[in-house]
């Protein structure tokens, strides 16, 4: 435990300030140890409140007056300094971090209102002031935004708990209460509560003060300003409404390079007689504030690339690969996936297979696919996951009976581990001038490594490229291989009819990493060329075993793309090009 | 996985004269040991070096069984002192008479033939040489018993020299391509000529074009980060560049073919001039079969085809392979 006496009394003579112990700031300030209260420039008194993880965490700093609208300041006025996250703290200089502290209050205190610098701050921090004035009104949202600029539409709020839920339909907001959060059936609802319009402001708006008590008319100004002329004039024909008693709900949607930003504002009319909205007097105004629970926000928070949800993926092979890496997809917000795969989810997988037992319990069927997509959905209710149940579920009969099904895909992934069937994927690839990228994965023995093989993006090369000998193009084991040649890795701890190759559900996600990096980069457009990657890990389990690494083992990953002027699939290309 | 290159190597093992040959060597040191022994102490003092294909890493396997080993004795004498060189050949033989049932002064050597029941037959071949001269080059000792005056000289010469060049022509890789290549050309020539050698190029005759004609063939795959050599290319581009040496000329109202390869090391003579003009125009005309052969393998489209015409070439040393429908696989997901 540090000496606060002695760090406080070390600022007051290096800052020449004289803090002195004082009483807890905030009526909640309990976690506090020791609080010191002083004179601060002109910013009149602010306080030092120290929590027991001091110096591990800062300090937090009150202002006592509160009257200016300052940023990063709360209505309490806790100054907001920093994101202590993103700081390493050097816990052996207490009093400098503390005089460090200092330095920034004065900095953020300096920012005054009216001023651009002011603006930019607020702006970024909007969302934490908006509603500060009224924190019991929280709306929840689920509302998939529209997709364009510049609208104004009606949108169905639900009682939700003690607050409202903004949905597109009533089915949305069942779905999101009864399969997402599991609520049981007394929780449904059966119709909209309440109607929100919702305005999409134009690019660049403004942010309305938060620090501010708004009125009717600062509202119908801020939405004259800040929509295009077609949103404005229609906001304004509907507010020629006659009412008397009416509460409406405007929510705002202001388009950002970081996603949209959602606020919006409860307005109550009390008129004597019917008067059209526009220009009743009696009326009041609250901050909605709204906890988006939407699928584009909560993507966008998980880092994933909203321009995924459209694309379509097919997955073949829904083993230990296939497994981690369907889950990394829908994480990856690629939410439209077909899944294929033969084999039925059995205990012996579960130790390296993203499901687990629980999977087994399921009721349903025991296919690997099905349980799958069972999984998923439950976890990622808004993924739209088809399991391909087919009576036939191999990949010969559903897809290379029928190849031109690959080009309904923005992207075929293959997580096999089987090279026949691969290579047969990839000729209807190249025969048919199927231009759907081909994504293949798989491990090799005993940890050390795996592979993402993508092809189908450029015409220099395919699959076969790396299974073609490079003098003569005959087939040939794998030429990425990190293992030498003729070795047999397949194993059976219960006779032939349960043979395994030896990996770990760690080489598997790797494996599924890199896989899903590839997947994403595809669909983003950022990778629109053939690509070889390879992933190598610690070879003394496999050597220990008395099997060899390859030359490739210790070599570079290659930098170009792996072409093979034999190759018997798409050398006939090359030479037409 | 069975490749035209898997055809090559087998090929290959199955005809090369191993290098580190422990009966050959054992077969030459206790030759080496008995002439040490037996030598007239008359004799000068000498020492001794490998030369001949075994030198230099290019020797086949012989077809009738009669292996060759070549000794240099670097005698330490000078020329002028022994203006009759078989004095020198006299020595070795004299020595190791009575060895063997055959111990013989041939033009360019001594050779014990030496053979034991069961056993394949070798012969040793001494060259010996004056090494002490006044301009420091080394000559060998020429003609037999007896053979007359003029036939009986010192002809300068560098055998070491000569398995330096060859063995500093390529490097690493590229030099077994090389030696791979030149075994080939030898075995062809075993298998396309008259058993008794006559009418044929000499190996040295065939090791220098491969010496001034062969370049290295092979790929390099980005991923296994190694080469893949090609030897079926290397050895067609030989054998077209052997084809385009050799110049036509009309002599007696018919078309003949010559060609002409010099000793990169003194004496730098003509290793074709031995051969007659019609020897050399058949030498001419199985090369151009050979190449037609070699042109007719490239066309055809299954390894089992490409193999059986190499086999005309060739012979059964050279396999017959299938490409296989299945390979090797450590993937697994």
């Amino acid at each position: 435990m540090v000496d606060l006496e002695k760090v406080i009394r070390d600022v007051n003579i290096k800052q020449g300030l004289s803090f002195q112990p004082s009483s807890h700031p905030t009526e909640d300030g309990n976690s506090y140890v020791a609080c010191y209260s002083g004179h601060y420039l002109s910013y009149g008194e602010i306080t030092i409140a120290f929590e027991a993880s001091f110096p591990y965490a800062l300090p937090d700093i009150f202002i006592k007056n509160t009257s200016k609208p300052h940023v990063h300041v709360t209505p309490a006025g806790k100054i907001c300094l920093t994101d202590e996250s993103a700081l390493l703290l050097d816990i052996n200089r207490p009093e400098q971090l503390v005089i460090d502290c200092l330095d920034r209050v004065a900095q953020i205190l300096s920012i005054l209102p009216g001023t651009d610098l002011y603006q930019e701050e607020l702006k970024k921090e909007f969302l934490s002031y908006w509603g500060i004035y009224t924190p019991g009104i929280i709306y929840f949202s689920i509302l998939q935004i529209p997709k364009k600029e510049g609208f104004i539409q009606e949108f169905p709020l639900f009682k939700y708990g003690k607050s409202l839920l903004l949905a597109n339909s009533t089915d949305d907001a069942n779905r999101y209460i009864c399969e997402t959060l599991g609520l049981d059936s007394t929780a449904a609802v059966d119709s909209p509560e309440e109607y929100a319009l919702v305005i999409g402001l134009k690019q660049g708006c403004a942010f309305p003060s938060p620090f501010k008590q708004h009125n009717w008319f600062s509202v119908m100004h801020y939405i004259r300003d800040n929509t295009d002329a077609q949103i404005s004039h229609e906001f304004f024909k509907l507010m020629n409404a006659r009412v008397k008693n009416k509460i409406i709900n405007i929510i705002f949607i202001s388009p950002g390079a970081d996603g949209n930003i959602l606020f919006g504002v409860v307005v109550g009319f009390s008129n004597r007689r019917k008067t059209p909205m526009k220009s009743s007097i009696k009326t009041s105004v609250m901050q909605i504030n709204l906890l988006r629970e939407d699928r584009d926000y909560l993507l966008a928070r998980g880092g994933s690339a909203l321009s995924l949800t459209d694309k379509r993926v097919l997955l073949l092979g829904c083993g230990s690969v296939g497994g981690y890496l369907a889950n990394n997809l829908c994480q990856m917000g690629i939410t439209q996936i077909d899944l294929l795969d033969k084999d039925t989810f059995k205990s012996e997988n579960v130790y390296r297979h993203f499901m687990g037992y629980d999977a087994l319990r399921r009721p349903s069927s025991k296919s690997k696919a099905d349980l799958l997509r069972g999984v998923l959905s439950d976890k990622y209710p808004d993924v739209d996951i088809d399991s391909m149940n087919y009576q036939d579920r191999s990949v010969e009969a559903v897809i290379l009976s029928n190849p031109e099904r690959l080009s309904q895909y923005d992207l075929v992934i293959s997580a096999l581990g089987e090279p026949t069937i691969n290579l047969a994927i990839n000729k209807a690839l190249v025969e048919n001038n199927i231009p759907t990228p081909f994504i293949v994965c798989f491990n090799e023995p005993y940890g050390i490594g795996g592979h993402v093989i993508t092809t189908n993006l450029s015409q220099k090369s395919c699959l076969r490229c790396y299974y073609s000998d490079f003098l003569e193009g005959t087939l040939r084991p794998f030429r990425g291989s990190l293992v030498a040649p003729n070795q047999n890795f397949k194993k059976s701890l219960s006779g032939c009819s349960s043979t395994f190759v030896p990996y770990s559900a760690l080489d598997s996600q790797q494996t599924a990493i890199h896989a899903a990096h590839k997947a994403v980069d595809i669909l983003t457009g950022k990778l629109n060329r053939n690509n070889f990657f390879t992933w190598r890990g610690d070879s003394s389990l496999l050597l220990s075993q008395g099997y060899e690494v390859s030359d490739f083992y210790n070599s570079e990953n290659p930098s170009d793309e792996i072409t093979n002027p034999k190759c018997p699939v798409c050398q006939r290309r090359h030479s037409v090009s | 996985m069975s490749t035209l290159q898997t055809a090559f190597t087998q090929f290959h093992d199955n005809i090369k004269l191993e290098d580190e040959n422990q009966t050959l060597r054992d077969k030459r040191d206790i030759l080496l040991n008995k002439l040490k022994d037996e030598i007239s102490t008359d004799a000068a003092s000498y020492t001794t070096f490998n030369q001949g294909s075994y030198a230099m890493n290019t020797g086949i396997k012989p077809e009738d069984g009669d292996y060759d080993i070549d000794v240099g004795l670097k005698f330490d004498i000078n020329k002028s002192d022994y203006t009759d060189p078989v004095v020198v050949k006299k020595w070795v033989r004299d020595a190791l008479v009575g060895h063997t049932q055959s111990v013989s002064i041939r033009r360019s050597c001594v050779t014990v033939q030496y053979q034991q029941d069961n056993e394949p037959i070798y012969h040793v071949d001494f060259a010996c040489y004056a090494a002490d001269n006044d301009d420091g080059k080394l000559y060998i000792a020429k003609g037999k018993e007896f053979s007359n005056a003029d036939e009986k000289h010192w002809e300068v010469s560098d055998p070491q020299g000569l398995i330096q060049l060859v063995q500093d022509k390529h490097s690493g890789k590229d030099a077994e391509q090389f030696r791979r290549v030149i075994r080939y050309v030898k075995k062809w020539k075993v298998r396309k000529f008259s058993s008794d050698g006559n009418g044929a190029p000499t190996g040295i005759a065939l090791t220098v074009l491969a010496y001034n004609l062969f370049s290295p063939s092979s790929v390099y795959d980005p991923i296994t980060a190694s080469r893949s050599y090609n030897d079926f290319d290397a050895l067609h581009n030989l054998i077209k560049n052997i084809k385009n040496k050799f110049s036509m000329i009309f002599k007696d109202s018919s078309i003949y073919y010559t060609i002409s390869a010099n000793l990169p090391v003194e004496p730098y003579n003509d290793l074709f001039d031995k051969m007659t003009l019609k020897q050399k125009t058949t030498f001419h005309d199985k090369i151009v079969a050979m190449d037609d052969k070699l042109e007719e393998v490239k066309k055809k489209t299954t390894l089992s085809e490409k193999c059986t015409l190499l086999q005309d070439l060739f012979g059964s040393d050279f396999p017959i392979l299938t490409t296989r429908s299945m390979v090797g696989s450590s993937e697994s997901a």
